[in-house]
């Protein structure tokens, strides 16, 4: 009966590969056709992780060591539940947007599909599996980077599957080391238990964080990111800010937490070494973000600078700064979804690219930049918004590290967000308070997106909301994942 | 009851920022957010003077985010609060009446006129530092949208100033959040003084509590950080450069007060820099007051120039101990009293802009000759804060100036410095008497230059000429009888200032303490008649300001360090990082596989030619195909697999 875990992920296989018997002669059709299996999904999702917790199931058998496991526990249900909410919300912004772009058939059969990878990554019992679902995942969007296949995406793409690939080969070579010295590859909350602190293992370690670290767009790997941003908003909104860049942060904290352990790890160069990746990115990422002009690239160098938040936390390799993280890595995606959103939307309606020509829009798109506003707050850490909360547990935990990597991080966070006020705060201001002369005659033409596009922005912004002001429950939960107790 | 009410006290003005979306009709609107003030104010006063009661009842809002914020009534905190209700008051229902000409935007404008409000009283009702801060922070968004209304080019520039300072500034004190904690282990106000007493001294206090300050010392507008305060008065609405004068510079004094007399208490050295930073202030705001021909932008200066008196009461109260009492008092008391002047001041201002619509005194020259309301409010304004004997600036001004001489008295060596300081004081209220004067004459006794159009329906409502009444009642009975209602007042603050309290009340109208004031008057005399009469009022040009605005300190070092030089060089160093992977794979290609021919794709790809395709598509690549990589990726896949598979059997 455990294979019914499997479910959810054959669901969207199915589903999605029944897209393409659909015609493209009744656009509608298709559209209903995918919101409705991607809802029927995600109520599979949700029902399998309430009835399911805690079961595991063993698809296949290499041998003792080598098997297709998976499993759902307290990480796998934060990550799924993360991923079944936003999807059929950008699978209903998604009908409307791709009219745009066409091709909505290819579109909607691979879009589905990652639904399904992106659930078995979450669900992996072991690094293999993990891995082997990480690479079908860098495969199965490869057609949505280059959805549009006109030169520039054509060369994102090859940037992308580049990237991904060989990062995946170095996190090859860390299991292979993993699994030579320590002859487990099962998750185990605090480590597989027979691994040392010796430099080999740090070397693994080290080669793990930097392969998955593709994904998550660490420094210097995170060249793919940006150029990615040529695919449609849609891709961009859900996969490069949410589902497959945290594939990679999730691929890192099970490796960190769950294969290595932190017992290994806390207080070796490696813990460093990674630490100060994850600071470098930070900054890094911000200050990209703050001299890019056009709207979607400085949102994506957002997510690289974003996603280190999560990183730090992660790294910090206390349960408290694995809870901020956690925290972080909801909360990030809620709000960077909206904000990709919002480029969409003024793409799609005024195709309008850079920032600069968005002056006095938050008169005529009145819900698209409410909710852009509240979300870019979010992120900067205004209180009582989320993003706050979720950087500040990430900074009382690297204080109470003590040390100097600590310190530092704490400083890399204040002056990011320095930066990240400065860089969406410009759009806010820009986008309501033109100057007093502006002619708003200009935007005559300029109109508000349809429902289907504004709903998702707004469901997502409220959800945000709600989950910011109470979120003493998820904070609780995210604590007790954190110290591997559920 | 407690447990309630201090939550809904600040939570329901927050949420009634909502009400502009179901409430369109203004006058309705307005007279509601009046109603709410009101309601609040009288809690307020009930809560201030039962404070004893209620003080170290914890109300803990646990559900609220993810950390919970928590309250707590301390006698500075209510009486600030009560403070906060009394400007909102007074200026929503101005705000009615100022707003007739121009009601665009309007709705938004209540909407964060009521968030701020809230946000103001969570700051003055909060238990630990960090429910503060995040208050704070809110405060400092919402009255982003206040300051910037306008949005001419004035009150952008002047948002966008007063935009960096609070997002500097709260970032800065979250930092020195995180380090307090981390030094002494909690972050409730009313423990703090216990908790650092232990590492009062070690550098990493001084740095934690110099980044506290930082953030609030910039909303205090002190000196040098008071750039955006000068700018973002005279740009915002005139009842919202009430509330951002009379109280959100007030909440970061109260910021200064915590960092002063909880966090550092009993360091000399620190005290000895907020006595200096405090006397800086005084002395450079009041200068520029003077010098200043536009009549919001001298009150500005003339708050910044107050602020410079009430840190020195801070200083003073710090270097006194438990002594400190007469500074103390003086401290709390400047502050109210400032907070009422300065409500009166902006709303006259607010007044003569709208029949004017201008603010350069050589245009509303003349302007009050014929109003007598308006004349004798302003007037009973203008001398409380002049220090003019039987109004409220008066006492609270000796009392600041007692301290200062207490000290002398009680060390009779090395106070030579101290000597300095009660002369520049002095000064200073000679230059607070100088150009109040300035502003009067100017206003209410010159005949006018432009001929000011007259409003039919007379140039102020009764609504606004009632609660200006009022106010300026309230200055006068203040200042007539300070031992009935100034001292009871102060007393009740006592104990969260750390100090005994008075047993003798203090003789307010005895001859020494009436000299202080009168050098005052009389070197604010010969400024007027020497400086301004003199120098500043030129016989063809009018008033005339000597001082050329572009040379501020903001224009000169923080903006071009905070938007040229920063963006730059780190923009720059980020440019190169980040194509450094990009070339790292073009060198990589270069040697190894030199048949691949990147530069067209190199950077973000230039578009292609027409010839460049052509030549491509001539010849069939199998070997750059895509499917070939993947061919071959899945072949070393095998390879891999079966050798795992040998090994394992092996074993």
């Amino acid at each position: 009966m455990n294979y019914l875990i499997l479910l959810p992920t054959f669901a969207a296989f199915l589903l999605g590969a029944g897209v393409v018997y659909q015609s493209m002669d009744d656009i509608k059709k298709l559209n209903k056709y995918a919101v409705l299996s991607t809802i029927l999904v995600s109520l599979t999702a949700a029902v399998t992780l309430v009835s399911m917790s805690g079961e595991s199931v063993t698809l296949f058998r290499f041998n003792d060591l080598l098997k297709i496991g998976f499993k759902i526990d307290g990480l796998s249900t934060v990550f799924a539940a993360m991923v079944s909410f936003l999807w059929p919300l950008a699978v209903i912004y998604a009908t409307e947007y791709m009219k745009h772009e066409g091709k909505q058939k290819k579109f909607f059969t691979f879009y589905i599909m990652t639904f399904g990878v992106t659930l078995a990554i979450a669900f992996s019992a072991n690094m293999l599996t993990l891995y082997l679902c990480y690479e079908l995942l860098t495969f199965i969007t490869l057609p949505l980077v280059m959805h549009t296949t006109d030169e520039r995406s054509k060369y994102a793409g090859t940037k992308y599957l580049v990237y991904s690939v060989s990062g995946a080969s170095l996190a090859f070579v860390g299991m292979m080391i993993v699994l030579a010295k320590g002859g487990s590859l099962d998750f185990a909350y605090g480590g597989i238990g027979t691994l040392g602190s010796d430099t080999t293992i740090l070397l693994a370690y080290i080669m793990m964080f930097a392969g998955f670290g593709v994904k998550a767009a660490i420094f210097p790997l995170h060249g793919w990111l940006p150029g990615a941003s040529v695919a449609p908003t849609t891709v961009t909104a859900l996969l490069h800010a949410v589902a497959v860049v945290k594939a990679g942060v999730f691929a890192i904290m099970r490796a960190t937490y769950y294969l290595f352990g932190t017992q290994v790890l806390a207080g070796t160069w490696a813990q460093d070494m990674v630490m100060s990746i994850a600071i470098i990115t930070i900054c890094f990422g911000s200050w990209m973000a703050l001299r890019s002009k056009h709207f979607k690239r400085r949102l994506a160098y957002s997510t690289v600078s974003q996603l280190s938040y999560i990183l730090l936390g992660v790294t910090i390799m206390t349960p408290a700064g694995f809870a901020g993280a956690l925290s972080h890595m909801v909360f990030h995606a809620l709000m960077k979804i909206v904000l990709f959103y919002t480029a969409g939307s003024v793409l799609y309606m005024n195709h309008k690219e850079y920032i600069r020509e968005i002056e006095g829009y938050g008169q005529k798109m009145p819900k698209t930049f409410f909710c852009f506003t509240v979300c870019s707050l979010a992120l900067i850490g205004v209180p009582p918004l989320a993003g706050f909360f979720s950087k500040f547990s990430i900074a009382t935990a690297a204080a109470a590290l003590g040390d100097r990597m600590g310190f530092i991080g704490i400083c890399a966070l204040m002056f990011s967000a320095l930066f990240t006020a400065m860089y969406l705060l410009q759009i806010v201001v820009l986008a309501y308070l033109p100057h007093k002369d502006f002619e708003y005659g200009k935007l005559i033409k300029v109109k508000e997106a349809p429902k289907s596009m504004t709903m998702p922005v707004v469901v997502i912004t409220a959800t945000m909301v709600v989950l910011s002001l109470f979120s003493k429950p998820l904070f609780t939960f995210f604590e007790v994942v954190a110290k591997g107790g559920f | 009851m407690i447990n309630f009410l201090l939550p809904l006290m600040v939570f329901v003005p927050i949420l009634f920022g909502f009400a502009p979306l179901f409430i369109k009709d203004l006058k309705k609107l307005n007279l509601s957010i009046v109603a709410l003030c009101a309601v609040e104010l009288v809690l307020c006063i009930f809560l201030f003077i039962a404070n004893h009661h209620y003080e170290g009842v914890i109300v803990a809002v646990n559900w609220f985010s993810g950390l919970g914020v928590q309250f707590e009534i301390n006698g500075l905190g209510i009486l600030q609060a009560l403070a906060t209700s009394v400007i909102w008051v007074g200026s929503s229902v101005f705000s009615d009446e100022y707003f007739d000409h121009d009601k665009t935007y309007l709705h938004r404008y209540y909407a964060f006129y009521c968030v701020t409000f809230g946000a103001t009283l969570g700051i003055f009702l909060a238990y630990d530092l960090f429910t503060v801060f995040v208050f704070f922070e809110v405060m400092s968004f919402a009255s982003y949208a206040l300051v910037a209304h306008n949005q001419d080019d004035d009150s952008i520039a002047a948002g966008n100033s007063y935009l960096t300072v609070a997002v500097l500034g709260g970032l800065v004190v979250l930092m020195g959040i995180f380090m307090l904690n981390s030094i002494a282990g909690t972050l409730v106000i009313s423990q703090l003084q216990r908790a650092c007493a232990p590492f009062v001294g070690t550098p990493a206090l001084y740095a934690a509590g110099f980044m506290v300050f930082f953030g609030f010392a910039a909303k205090a507008g002190m000196f040098p950080l008071h750039g955006w305060l000068p700018k973002a008065h005279p740009a915002a609405p005139a009842p919202a450069s009430a509330a951002l004068s009379g109280i959100l510079i007030k909440a970061g004094v109260y910021g200064v007060i915590v960092v002063t007399l909880k966090i550092l208490s009993g360091s000399y050295e620190w005290a000895m820099l907020m006595l200096m930073l405090g006397v800086l202030t005084m002395f450079v705001g009041a200068v520029f007051a003077l010098m200043s021909i536009n009549l919001k932008e001298t009150l500005a200066y003339s708050s910044m120039s107050q602020i410079g008196f009430i840190i020195i009461g801070v200083a003073m109260t710090s270097l006194l101990g438990d002594h400190g009492a007469i500074p103390a008092y003086g401290t709390v008391l400047h502050m109210i009293n400032h907070t009422l002047i300065k409500l009166v001041l902006f709303t006259s201002a607010g007044v003569v802009y709208q029949n004017t619509h201008s603010l350069d005194l050589n245009k509303v020259q003349g302007f009050g000759k014929d109003k007598d309301m308006l004349k004798v409010v302003f007037a009973i304004a203008a001398m409380g804060i002049m220090g003019i004997p039987g109004f409220n600036g008066y006492i609270s001004k000796t009392l600041l100036h007692e301290g200062i001489v207490e000290y002398i008295h009680l060390h009779h060596t090395g106070v030579e410095l101290f000597k300095v300081i009660e002369a520049v004081f002095l000064i200073s209220g000679g230059f607070t008497v100088a150009y109040m004067t300035k502003l009067f004459i100017c206003i209410f006794v010159k005949d006018p230059v432009v001929t000011h159009h007259k409003n039919p329906h007379g140039y102020m409502s009764k609504r606004t000429a009632m609660v200006l009444g009022t106010v300026a009642a309230v200055i006068a009975l203040f200042g007539f009888f300070p031992h009935i209602t100034l001292d009871k007042i102060a007393a009740q603050t006592a104990h969260f200032m750390g100090v005994h309290p008075l047993d003798h009340s203090v003789h307010y109208f005895n001859f020494t303490n009436l000299k202080g004031g009168l050098i005052s008057i009389t070197i604010g005399v010969i400024l007027y008649i020497g400086v301004v009469k003199n120098m500043l009022i030129k016989q063809d040009r009018g008033y005339i300001n000597p001082y050329n605005k572009s040379w501020t300190v903001e224009n000169k070092i923080f903006r071009p360090m905070l938007f040229t030089v920063l963006p730059f060089v780190g923009g720059f160093f980020s440019r190169v990082l980040d194509v450094s992977m990009d070339v790292v794979v073009f060198v990589i290609n270069r040697l190894f596989c030199k048949s691949v021919e990147v530069p067209d794709t190199f950077l973000y790809g230039k578009p292609e030619t027409e010839a460049d395709i052509a030549r491509r598509n001539s010849k069939v690549h199998i070997t750059r195909s895509l499917a070939y990589s993947l061919l071959l990726f899945g072949l070393g896949l095998i390879v891999t697999l079966i050798y795992l598979l040998v090994a394992e059997f092996r074993i």
